[in-house]
């Protein structure tokens, strides 16, 4: 039978079928976003060779910034390019 | 104290596109941006030597020493030019 008519026949699956479809989904979508626009991970090796020096020096790469008035302090500083 | 007044002692600043441990990058992009300094600008464009400073802060010396080499023998693959 078609999935949607197993999940109705048994009801109690159905959050099984949630979390992990959602977790498969994240597992698929989330190196893809990486890809997209971490700066360390090179792609393009034409267009865009140097990723990494499109960060400007207030914004954070990192998961999680304990202290954000460091960043904020940097605002204008100037990007140290050649 | 054999010298009275100590050269003020500094070190490359913070550089928030390479805020982890590993920094071996900013090494590399500093010995880059020195000699594409010295290209575009010419060897005594003041400016160019904070990326000497910094290049020879970050960098292990044996590094140094076989990407001058390299840089010699025109063997460096990386781009000074531009």
């Amino acid at each position: 039978m078609s999935f949607a008519a197993f999940v109705r026949a048994n009801p109690a699956l159905g959050p099984l079928f949630l979390f992990a479809g959602g977790g498969c989904a994240a597992a698929v979508t989330y190196p893809m976003y990486l890809l997209r626009t971490h700066p360390e991970i090179l792609v393009d090796r034409k267009n865009n060779p140097e990723p990494w020096n499109r960060v400007q020096q207030h914004e954070n790469i990192k998961l999680i910034n304990v202290n954000p008035e460091f960043y904020n302090g940097r605002r204008g500083m100037d990007n140290r390019r050649y | 104290m054999s010298d009275q007044e100590a050269a003020p002692l500094q070190t490359a600043p913070f550089d928030a596109r390479f805020p982890n441990t590993n920094q071996t990058k900013h090494c590399w992009q500093n010995y880059v941006d020195y000699y594409k300094c010295i290209n575009a600008r010419g060897e005594d464009f003041a400016p160019c030597k904070q990326f000497w400073r910094n290049y020879h802060s970050l960098c292990p010396n044996g590094w140094v020493e076989k990407w001058d080499t390299q840089r010699e023998a025109g063997e460096n693959p990386s781009n000074f030019e531009i």
